[in-house]
């Protein structure tokens, strides 16, 4: 990675700004009202409109849109453009069943997505299943996160910084706010955080804004040089981008993270209101992110498959060199990367130790344990978490780096537990447990056999299309049928 | 299990309906909604153009990424619209009320 000219101001800038998040986390903890799940778990599902747009906002925008999607688009050329629709598509799907989960989630006191699935379905086996498949797939996420972290701190301070610090001590500056303030202190962290990734995105824009006659000498020159990236999709190419926005559609809706904030959300204007501005934010996200990608195919021409991730910091170094404006300017786009890769960390996390808490100790260990006893179970599982991903991130030899790219695949096999369930009563347990069981194993299977898309689709869209198959038709064989479960637990929360 | 009062306050709540029994106006009752969608989705990729002719250049960029791009402004616009037209929901129950004054 290219190491930007940082000096000591830039680290009392970094200082200031984790310090902060700490300051957050404590007065998070003072704003608590009680030690309960649902206060720790999910605000006392108090989120307004200001704090609700902007924790979706910077959840679902990892460090990946700024790092990685421009290296996508230098790689892809003009038909990374489906990067903005496949962050629509998540919004949209939300409009499929986010208005009656949250309904829902204000009159059962769902805590977690298990409690959805628990009190939908009356089945122990799929709330088992469905809760181990989104625990691997978000431990997966929240191991490349902590990687990313120490990636960019080692590499942009030319290891100055060196890769292991910047994992630990990022680490336990989300593990310390945390522990103290739960989602208050993730969503107002969360808040800083957008706000910081935006400005980040603004640098971006005034460092690399390209007038229309740069815009358009870029694009001839593309057209020229390399048409392969500027002519119209071939059908294959139209294929993987409609698959493309099915997969990102279905499985980023269920992320765990996210239903949670549906869940967390005051009353529906403040849900409505904050999904109606993130169907916009593609376009002041992706959009600038394709833009600099699209310009640094001429200005870095002849990069070569991965060294094309390199394009961001080589603009960061770049600018960085240029002036003191422009160095500030990179300084503020290094901390809006790092801000988006802690501020979907510490979602991540906080889901996690949330479904370990209430769906897996909460049910075994401390089954008839008071609220406030999971609650601290849930601290102390969120460092253990961090202590384990840590360990892995720190010896790459044994990590799970290459299951991250499964991630997607398996993730988007829950989706009819939560779309299907909530929209068709008839839909059973056994026909969604059967469903996700054999929809995660085709998409896991071709992916690892080296199937990773077929005909343009990609292996878990399959696995899904099978998933889906088997939810309808299963559902209306007799016999299932009358097992089938409309039979909520007694009690939830 | 739970009661039959509780399961049919369950049922009610997940088919979107109020405690009067009046239904709960929401995106997913309109079937012409997700027709829009699929329609602008389609629209947004460029498998309808010929794929062998070469690119025009329109404000800066490539024909059929402005075509695109114009396709998704068209999503984010009617994703406002439906969330603001669309989806009406009745009262919090009277339990929640003292969220309301939640300084979030």
């Amino acid at each position: 990675m290219n190491a930007i000219p940082f000096g000591v101001g830039a680290a009392i800038f970094v200082g200031v700004y984790l310090l902060a998040m700490l300051g957050i986390g404590y007065l998070a903890r003072r704003a608590r009202r009680s030690d309960s799940l649902d206060d720790f778990y999910l605000a006392g599902k108090g989120l307004g409109t200001f704090v609700l747009f902007l924790t979706l906002y910077a959840t679902q925008y990892s460090g990946n849109a700024l790092l990685g999607y421009p290296g996508e688009t230098y790689r892809l050329g003009f038909a990374w453009i489906m990067s903005v629709g496949f962050m629509m598509a998540i919004i949209a799907v939300y409009l499929l069943f986010a208005p009656r989960l949250h309904r829902l989630a204000k009159q059962f006191n769902y805590v977690t997505p298990g409690d959805w699935i628990d009190h939908r379905f009356g089945s122990p086996a799929l709330t088992l299943v469905a809760n181990l498949v989104m625990v691997v797939a978000v431990s997966n996420y929240l191991l490349a996160q902590l990687m990313a972290m120490g990636h960019v701190v080692a590499g942009l301070s030319g290891n100055a910084v060196p890769y292991w610090v910047g994992v630990v001590l990022l680490t336990l500056v989300i593990g310390i706010y945390e522990t103290m303030g739960g989602m208050r202190a993730v969503a107002w962290t969360d808040c800083v955080q957008g706000l910081m990734l935006l400005v980040g995105l603004l640098g971006v824009l005034i460092a690399a804004a390209p007038g229309p006659d740069h815009l358009r000498a870029a694009t001839e020159w593309i057209i020229t040089q390399q048409p392969q990236k500027a002519a119209v999709p071939s059908w294959q190419l139209c294929s993987t981008w409609m698959s493309t926005l099915l997969l990102i559609g279905f499985s980023g809706s269920v992320y765990p993270q996210a239903i949670q904030r549906i869940y967390a959300a005051r009353d529906v204007p403040t849900l409505k209101c904050s999904l109606s501005l993130m169907a916009f934010m593609p376009l002041l996200t992706m959009l600038v992110v394709f833009l600099v990608g699209i310009l640094a195919i001429q200005h870095f021409a002849g990069l070569q498959g991965v060294a094309a991730d390199q394009v961001m910091p080589m603009l960061l170094r770049e600018w960085a060199n240029q002036s003191l404006w422009m160095y500030l300017i990179a300084l503020l786009v290094f901390t809006g990367i790092l801000a988006a890769i802690m501020s979907t960390a510490d979602s991540v996390l906080l889901s996690l130790s949330s479904i370990l808490a209430k769906d897996f100790v909460g049910k075994t260990l401390l089954r008839h344990a008071p609220e406030q006893r999971l609650t601290q179970a849930g601290k102390l599982l969120s460092w253990v978490i961090m202590v384990i991903l840590i360990t892995i991130a720190l010896v790459p030899r044994i990590t799970l780096w290459g299951l991250t790219e499964l991630k997607m695949e398996i993730l988007v096999q829950v989706s009819p537990v939560f779309v299907l369930g909530i929209l068709w009563l008839r839909l059973t347990a056994r026909a969604a447990l059967v469903g996700l069981l054999a929809g995660s194993a085709l998409g896991m299977s071709l992916t690892l056999a080296g199937y990773g898309k077929l005909w343009g689709l990609h292996a878990g869209l399959l696995g899904w299309g099978l998933n889906l198959v088997l939810c309808l038709t299963l559902s209306y064989l007799p016999v299932i049928q009358a097992k089938r479960a409309v039979s909520p637990r007694p009690e939830i929360g | 299990m739970m009661d039959a009062k509780e399961e049919s306050r369950w049922l009610s709540q997940a088919e979107g309906l109020e405690p009067t029994g009046r239904v709960v106006d929401e995106p997913a009752r309109r079937w012409w909604i997700w027709l829009v969608y699929v329609l602008l989705f389609g629209a947004s990729i460029p498998w309808y153009l010929p794929q062998s002719s070469l690119p025009r250049i329109w404000l800066g960029l490539p024909h059929w990424v402005v075509i695109s791009l114009t396709a998704t402004i068209g999503i984010a616009l009617f994703t406002a619209f439906v969330v603001n037209r669309y989806w009406r929901e009745a009262e919090p129950p009277a339990s929640l009320a003292d969220k309301e004054d939640n300084p979030l």
